[in-house]
């Protein structure tokens, strides 16, 4: 016969034991709690970040795209310049004021093409059974980038043809906002603003030795000369930083060449 | 009695820990998670962007391909691909309906856009839109590789690229504003504009389109419009000298008392278009408008002219006017405008060089002109090098020497009165010209141009000076205005870009 078994008592947790079990659970429970947090609230935030980023990135495709096609059909394709000036595309961009009649100069008295207004003539869907042109523009104001596609109507002034049809297209856009935003944008973003606005839109000029900024003393810099068209976005998150309360800039730069002539 | 009573298995009081390291691994998975999402999309969008510039360069590679290859310059210019015959010689028209592909598949990979019913080999869906009366299936195709693969590196990602005649349909434009679209006339460029006349100097106006298509699905179709040009140099007289108190000095004509024959005098200067028939053109085009024999740029150089002519033999010289033929074509239009200043002589002078098939620098002869020349292989030949060093421009010819094509001299040129030049000669620079006596019956068919552009120190003149041109015997045939010569040999010196446009599929 075997001795029979020690049993062991049914002995519980002291009472100390508990509140320290208790006290470790919850510190860990509290750390963890604020990490996640922060981690949604980091999520989101760059959540917002991918969207405005998507968005503008959308836009700013779109916009390469549009000035790519720009021009199309050109006046050469025609034997003699058709009567009706709706058919063909004068020039890749469209110009204010004296549309049609007299040229005007980039950075001086060209009300559009600026560096947040331009207006493209090209005929967007080049497949379309309708011979019209498209005048296609896009304009900042305040945070909004607006664009307005309509079509060409040759008697009349494209900004005043695209005015009323503009709807907004990118939002958040702060390449023009108040000084005061900007020193705050400086504050983070010294090189995104190294000078005050951003232009979204600049204009290199055809020259003899090459493309140049249109504004450069010497160059041809009527809208019928613009070869290329460089696209600066800068846009904001709604929300700021999760950590430093910061706002939250994304740059998005393009370069847009034209290929049809106007001559 | 045994007793067979088993303690219970102990217990332990590990529990807590479990849940807690659970929860924790929870934490940093809800967080890793978060992590990978946003990284994910930013990835994401920021591939989007790459395939979108990807597929719009690749497809803007391959127009660059097929335009480039319809230049005779190229080194893979279409017409030297052997049993390829798609571009017709002598710059003859391209019927509608004869289409090349050029085919630029990965390894492995099958293209063929003209398999309408096979998704996978990338059809040309694009083309019955563009010819609904003459669709694919009735076209002539040619196919041919791609270039961009080279030296096992791959090229583009475009994955056709057509070539083909273009009508107002396929245009989707009214070139000539007829009202509706035609559907079967080629279209031809002049120059500055498209039109529905191949004459003169027009040329054949093509669609150069290329499909790009990445591996992730994104895909692009674009389309070029294209058309030969070329240096569109145009002659208002078969002898043009241009300059201030130019010099023409022929040999007199002097026969004896009858009944003595009158001697042999067969040089002429021709304006009336194609006039030889010793000399047949390589081409049957339409006759032009006849031209004076000999043109100037003013007034007295025009009496200056027309007295050593009336010296000479004046009804030699016909033209648009009763011979002698000469005038100052600034009275009868002008000199085209890229010939009227020494600047503007020097750019074209210049712009020819750069495209010349032969630069040679002299004092050169026959032995130094480029092997090779024929009436289907006319040739661009550039004598000149220092300016400073006039020498280095001349070119002597002799002993029967026949050229095709465009002949640049910026020196002395000097040549026997049995030479043949078919094309345009430009003596541009000293603007100095001189004919000796050799075998005789030497001919130049199309159009010769002298002008004096620079002093002897090779320094450009504000305005054009005296050029000359001497003529010790009478024995050649002279100069016969020859409109076909003169665009025969004007070869493309690029493929303008008419328009561009990104199809929407």
């Amino acid at each position: 016969m075997s001795a029979p078994r020690k049993q062991r008592p049914d002995r519980g947790f002291s009472l100390v034991e508990l509140l320290t079990a208790l006290a470790i659970f919850l510190v860990i429970c509290g750390v963890a709690f604020e990490l996640l947090t922060m981690a949604m609230k980091r999520y989101q935030s760059e959540s917002q970040v991918l969207n405005v980023f998507q968005e503008a990135r959308f836009g700013l495709d779109q916009m390469v795209r549009d000035i790519n096609d720009s021009g199309y059909p050109p006046l050469n394709e025609y034997t003699s310049p058709p009567s009706n000036s709706t058919i063909y595309a004068l020039s890749p961009i469209a110009w204010s004021p004296n549309y049609s009649t007299s040229t005007c100069a980039i950075g001086s008295t060209c009300t559009t093409p600026s560096g947040y207004d331009v207006i493209l003539e090209t005929k967007a869907n080049s497949t379309s059974s309708s011979p019209t042109v498209q005048w296609i523009r896009y304009q900042l104001s305040g945070t909004t980038l607006y664009r307005a596609s309509v079509d060409k109507d040759g008697g009349t002034d494209p900004v005043g043809s695209t005015s009323g049809q503009l709807v907004p297209y990118v939002q958040n856009v702060v390449n023009n906002v108040s000084a005061a935003q900007i020193a705050q944008f400086q504050l983070d973003y010294p090189d995104m603003f190294p000078s005050g606005p951003v232009a979204i839109f600049t204009y290199l000029c055809d020259s003899p030795t090459g493309p140049q900024d249109c504004t450069n003393p010497g160059v041809d810099n009527s809208p019928e000369n613009v070869r290329a068209v460089g696209i600066t976005l800068i846009v904001m998150s709604p929300f700021p930083d999760a950590q430093t309360g910061r706002p939250k800039l994304v740059e998005l730069k393009g370069l847009a060449r034209r290929i049809n002539n106007t001559d | 009695m045994t007793n067979q009573f088993k303690a219970p298995p102990q217990r332990h009081n590990s529990g807590i820990a479990l849940l807690i390291a659970i929860f924790v691994l929870l934490l940093v998975c809800v967080v890793g998670i978060a992590m990978m999402v946003a990284t994910g999309t930013e990835t994401s969008l920021t591939g989007n962007y790459y395939s979108s510039t990807s597929v719009y360069y690749a497809g803007l590679a391959g127009l660059e391909e097929g335009r480039g290859r319809l230049l005779p310059k190229n080194h893979d210019y279409l017409g030297n691909v052997p049993g390829l015959n798609y571009i017709p010689s002598g710059g003859g028209t391209l019927p509608n309906g004869n289409v090349l592909y050029i085919l630029n598949p990965l390894p492995s990979e099958t293209v063929n856009p003209t398999d309408l019913s096979t998704p996978s080999t990338f059809p040309d869906t694009e083309y019955n839109n563009e010819f609904p009366g003459a669709p694919l299936s009735s076209a002539t195709i040619y196919t041919t590789s791609s270039v961009s693969d080279l030296g096992g590196i791959q090229g583009p990602l475009y994955k056709w690229v057509r070539i083909n005649p273009v009508t107002e349909y396929a245009l989707g434009v009214d070139v000539d504003g007829g009202g509706a679209l035609n559907q079967t006339a080629p279209i031809f460029f002049d120059g500055t504009h498209l039109t529905r006349t191949g004459s003169g100097f027009a040329h054949q106006v093509l669609e150069v389109t290329s499909l790009a298509v990445l591996s992730n699905g994104s895909q692009k179709l674009m389309q070029y419009v294209v058309a030969p040009d070329t240096l569109n140099l145009n002659f208002y007289a078969a002898l043009t000298i241009a300059g201030n108190g130019v010099d023409y000095d022929p040999p007199p004509y002097t026969p004896p008392p009858p009944p003595a024959p009158p001697p042999s005098y067969p040089l002429h200067v021709r304006g009336q278009d194609q006039y030889s028939t010793g000399h047949p053109a390589p081409c049957s085009s339409s006759i032009q408008a006849s031209v004076p024999a000999i043109g100037v740029i003013n007034a007295a150089d025009d009496n200056s002219v027309t007295t050593a002519v009336n010296a000479a033999k004046p009804t030699h010289y016909t033209g648009v006017s009763s011979a002698p033929s000469i005038q100052n074509v600034n009275v009868v239009g002008g000199l085209p405008t890229t010939m009227q200043t020494p600047t503007d002589l020097e750019q074209l002078v210049q712009t020819i060089r750069q495209d010349a098939d032969s630069v040679i620098t002299g004092p050169a002869t026959q032995m130094d002109m480029p092997s090779g020349m024929s009436a289907s292989n006319p040739k661009t030949v550039f004598v000149g090098g220092n300016p400073a060093v006039p020498s280095q421009g001349n070119l002597s010819l002799n002993s029967g020497f026949t050229g095709y094509g465009i002949l640049v001299v910026t020196g002395e040129f000097d040549y026997t009165d049995d030479i043949n030049w078919e094309g345009i000669i430009l003596v541009i620079g000293q603007g100095v010209v001189k004919e000796t006596s050799g075998g005789g019956n030497g001919e130049f068919d199309g159009a010769m141009f002298v002008a004096n552009t620079r002093d002897s120190s090779g320094n450009i003149l504000l305005t054009l000076g005296p050029a000359s041109y001497t003529l010790n015997s009478a024995a050649s045939d002279g100069v016969y205005y020859n409109t076909c010569w003169i665009n025969k040999v004007q070869k493309p010196v690029t493929y303008k870009v008419i328009s561009f446009r990104e199809i929407q599929q």
